[in-house]
């Protein structure tokens, strides 16, 4: 319960990691009440009140980030596009850090033959390279979230893998593990119960950075035109406006999904970083 | 012979913290004469590392030097710039540092890292410096094919072996010595100090050994200062401390370490805590832990008076010291004080 | 035996004390050897990943639009009709001999199409790893020497941010900015059309070409820098606090030698470990970079080719990206245990 509090202290006292925070259970919200928050559906073509189509307008007071070339209202995209998004992020954050903190703890804690073959493995998939893996497992598979999930989940756990196998090493030499051994406890028992606990900070840093790393590569794989057809994503969006070939008379398209995702990214970077200070307290301010 | 190296008058150092100003070193007045070592010892927080670090200018960044003098063969320390401080660094006073486990440069082998120490301060060339080293390495018993090995190659008390070399690279006049034997096992504690103490008689360096052990102290100083709170609270010729302490706490200190010699006594502790130093309490910064304070000991801090020639101590019961001695000795008196 | 007493510092190759040369040795003979381990699975995990495709597998390798005869052949060459075992022998042996097939776009071998476009892709992610690691390393150290100061924290934010931004976007922005808008540089391509190549040397040492790499080489770095500037930043706050810092310092040393000399050069170790992870990571930015960009390396062509359904081209781009990750990986590795004499190498 201690360590709980001083993890909220900390976390407090990094002003970029409230903001992270804060950023993120915006967007969570948002993503929550999207479909009334947006204004209208974002893949309907919209018309101005005179009647005519709303081609590539501006913002405006109907169009708050103004439309795209086929009408369509980039606010509500914006809004709507939070959904994907944050989905991408969390899962994946959640199953890379299960799969990465399992084998890490595994890995570390038993050694020999186990280790020998569980880094092996680790070292392959480090030898894959991330995004040109997810592009061709979803042009392969084809393009669906679900996919795209899977592609990033099959490596993205690797980093968390070999830094908590490295923290399990040393945690390993230190006397309490000695002593709940000679205390009769077993091995699962003193991996979850006495190890585990210590490199959650750790651990805790990767998720952020895997919520991260998985938005961005979400969004890259859809603005190559690979993103899940049926849904709206802010990738999707920037690919839209890519193929256009916007960029040079409609800005409001290409500048909101983009600044949204960095946004989110942005605060998935900063929380990362606040758990940093906590797992390695030399780095605080003195 | 008795040119005085080092003399300290009245140092003041203040470090400046989120919760107010902490008096580390408050009126600190100590000398070291030529090839005499002097023994600053107290416990943790007492403030004798930062007084002999000030000597180098090697404080934090919230420190500064509030007041006092630090003569070095009369040169006034803290008057002079920066740059000045850096020129007499190691040339006329270098250090041996607590701990050479991290003391030492990981990526550099250990004969670069002493050259550089010298080609620093004199203009010589790299071949003279390693000739140097090598006649260092020989003196400290260290052999010469070392050089060109690294930090991690070496046993902990071989690289205090380093330091030690290191630190008499350039003849200095005064070596600081901080602890530099806590991190060892007893057996090459024993050696080390040894070493020291003829390394610095062959060469005529003053040190001062900074420690918080009695027993460190009594094997190769010749003066002691014993600090608390960041004052002086006794000083003087080693046999005057030993045999004839007169502070309070001096006597808890020497009652605290055990002895070989002499009868098995049980060891008495000094009990209670250091005080707060930012914002200590009026009067004798001893007091809440002595057995013979009385009410002067509130009202007023004591003043530095003579007791013999060189032997000086801030307390305010002198006149009764004998009775005092024999109280000290015994663990009753100690233990009063906890129920208090 | 007199012994040479040599200034060693960055050489430890050079001291001949002790048998670090000799197990230095057998550890990249071994990490050779797991490269090779890692390059086989990589090759047959993509064996088997372009056999998954739902439909007809053989779709993947013969191009449905050649006559039937012609389709014949390649079945023979690649010996499609056979049992997978059988195929995928040939396939490896195809693989060693650097046969990736004849690509169903361009109607060349797939060898031709990809080699001068290797080049292409390694200057850019050359350059733009140089810049990012090079300002990185010098901005990590002056954050450290400033920290807690508003600039500091600034800089941090201002790192992370691009570091957040999708690569893509920023490289939109910034073509909107400075190629559009302004008009500075060319708005993609490696080359003005119309350009006259008259060697090799000319093709990637011009002004026309320096002009067209400035933007996406800066966009990619903007994009990788704040990685080296974390790492280095942190590395230097802890190095700050070790003893021999301080000992530099009694020494007598400037604060700059102490700076540079003690505190850059250890912070440099964990830097050369992060370039190692840095490399699978920017490569999947010069994917993008690339695309946005148009600029003619294997990135854009690996994606253009999974577009065009050239699936022999798609195989040997990602084949040759993963070699090139690997091998860097190795090569960072290597340069970690010249530079701290600490590492054993069992």
């Amino acid at each position: 319960m201690n360590a709980l509090r001083e993890h909220f202290e900390i976390l407090m006292k990094d002003r970029l990691g409230m903001i992270g925070m804060a950023i993120l259970i915006s967007f969570v919200l948002i993503a929550i009440f999207a479909p009334y928050i947006a204004p209208y559906d974002p893949m309907e073509s919209q018309y101005r009140p005179d009647g005519s189509f709303a081609r590539m307008d501006p913002p405006s007071r109907e169009f708050i980030f103004g439309t795209t070339r086929m009408g369509r209202d980039v606010f509500s995209q914006v809004i709507i596009g939070s959904r994907v998004a944050l989905i991408v992020g969390i899962v994946s954050a959640i199953a890379s850090t299960l799969i990465g903190v399992n084998v890490g703890l595994i890995s570390g804690y038993y050694g020999g033959r186990i280790d020998n073959f569980l880094m092996r493995l680790t070292d392959i998939v480090y030898g894959v390279p991330f995004l040109p893996f997810v592009i061709i497992l979803v042009a392969i598979l084809g393009p669906s979230l679900g996919n795209t999930l899977l592609a990033i989940i099959l490596i993205s756990w690797r980093t968390t893998a070999r830094v908590i196998r490295s923290q399990v090493l040393t945690l390993k030499q230190r006397v309490f593990i000695e002593a709940a051994r000679v205390s009769g406890a077993g091995n699962l028992r003193i991996i979850y119960r006495h190890i585990m606990p210590n490199i959650v900070p750790m651990a805790l840093v990767y998720t952020a950075m895997n919520l991260s790393t998985a938005i961005l590569t979400e969004a890259s794989v859809s603005f190559l035109g690979y993103g899940d057809p049926l849904l709206v994503s802010w990738g999707k969006t920037l690919h839209m406006a890519y193929v256009a070939q916007a960029i040079y008379d409609a800005w409001w398209w290409v500048v909101p999904p983009g600044l949204a995702i960095t946004l989110l990214v942005l605060s998935g970077f900063f929380i990362s970083r606040a758990y940093e200070e906590i797992a390695n307290p030399r780095l605080r301010e003195r | 012979m008795n040119e005085t190296i080092l003399s300290v008058k009245d140092l003041k150092i203040y470090y400046a913290t989120k919760r107010g100003l902490l008096k580390a070193v408050d009126g600190v007045t100590f000398s070291v004469a030529k090839s005499q070592n002097l023994g600053l010892v107290g416990e943790s927080g007492c403030g004798k590392t930062t007084a002999a670090k000030s000597i180098l200018r090697l404080l934090p960044e919230n420190a500064s030097i509030a007041g006092g003098e630090i003569l070095l063969k009369g040169r006034d320390l803290t008057k002079l710039p920066l740059e000045e401080v850096r020129r007499l660094r190691w040339q006329e006073v270098s250090m041996i540092p607590q701990s050479a486990m991290n003391a030492l440069d990981p990526v550099y082998t250990v004969g670069e890292q002493i050259v550089e120490a010298i080609k620093a301060h004199s203009p010589v060339t790299r071949k003279e410096a390693m000739e140097r080293v090598n006649y260092l390495f020989d003196l400290v018993g260290i052999s010469p094919e070392r050089i060109n090995d690294y930090p991690h190659q070496f046993s902990g008390g071989m690289k205090q072996r380093v330091t030690i070399a290191m630190a008499l690279a350039l003849n200095p006049s005064l070596i600081l010595a901080d602890e530099p034997t806590t991190a060892l096992d007893v057996i090459v504690q024993a050696q080390i100090l040894k070493r020291i103490r003829e390394l610095q008689e062959a060469i005529g360096s003053s040190m001062i050994m900074v420690t918080h052990d009695m027993s460190v102290i009594s094997e190769t100083c010749d003066h002691v200062a014993v600090m608390y709170a960041g004052k002086v609270a006794e000083s003087g010729p080693i046999k005057a401390i030993f045999e004839e302490a007169c502070h309070p706490y001096t006597l808890g200190l020497r009652n605290a370490f055990p002895s070989i010699f002499g009868e098995a006594k049980r060891l008495i502790s000094i009990p209670g805590t250091p005080p707060n130093l930012i914002s200590p309490p009026t009067g004798c910064l001893f007091r809440p832990r002595c057995p013979f304070a009385v009410e002067i000991c509130s009202a007023r801090e004591p003043a530095m008076v003579e007791v013999s020639s060189g032997h000086r101590v801030a307390c305010h019961r002198i006149d009764k010291i004998d009775e005092i001695r024999e109280m000290a000795a015994m663990e009753e008196t100690w233990s009063r004080i906890q129920a208090v | 035996m007199a012994r040479r007493v040599t200034p060693a510092g960055l050489g430890s190759l050079r001291s001949w004390k002790g048998d670090k040369p000799a197990r230095m040795w057998s550890y990249i003979i071994n990490r050779l050897f797991q490269m090779l381990v890692t390059l086989l699975v990589l090759s047959t995990l993509i064996f088997f990943l372009f056999r998954i495709l739902p439909g007809d597998p053989l779709s993947m390798f013969i191009d449905a639009a050649l006559p039937v005869e012609a389709q014949e052949v390649v079945m023979k060459q690649f010996g499609l009709d056979k049992p997978l075992w059988q195929q995928y022998i040939t396939y490896m042996s195809n693989l060693f001999r650097g046969e990736f097939g004849v690509s169903f776009h361009y109607r060349q071998p797939v060898i031709e199409i990809i080699g001068e476009k290797v080049w292409s892709t390694a200057i850019l992610m050359g350059a733009a790893l140089l810049i990012a690691f090079a300002v990185g390393v010098l901005g990590g150290a002056i954050m450290a020497w400033i920290r807690g100061s508003k600039i500091e924290i600034f800089g941090t934010a201002l790192a992370l941010f691009f570091r957040s931004a999708p690569v893509f976007w920023t490289g939109m922005v910034v073509l909107l900015i400075f190629s559009y808008r302004l008009g500075w540089f060319p708005a993609g391509g490696m080359r003005s059309v119309g350009t006259e190549v008259l060697s090799n040397w000319d093709k990637f040492v011009s002004l026309d070409f320096l002009h067209h790499l400035v933007l996406p080489a800066l966009t990619a770095a903007l994009y990788y820098i704040a990685t080296p500037l974390l790492v280095m930043r942190t590395a230097m706050i802890e190095v700050m606090n070790d003893d021999f810092i301080e000992m530099a310092r009694a020494k007598g040393l400037s604060e700059w030698k102490v700076l540079t000399r003690h505190a850059m050069r250890n912070s440099l170790l964990p830097v050369v470990t992060v370039l190692c992870l840095m490399v699978g990571f920017a490569i999947g930015g010069q994917v993008l970079v690339e695309t946005v960009f148009r600029w003619p390396g294997l990135g854009r062509e690996m994606v253009a080719a999974i577009q065009r359904n050239d699936y022999p081209v798609a195989q040997a781009t990602f084949f040759l990206m993963g070699i090139l990750v690997i091998f860097l990986n190795l090569v960072a590795d290597l340069l970690y245990g010249i530079l701290d004499p600490r590492v054993t190498y069992d």
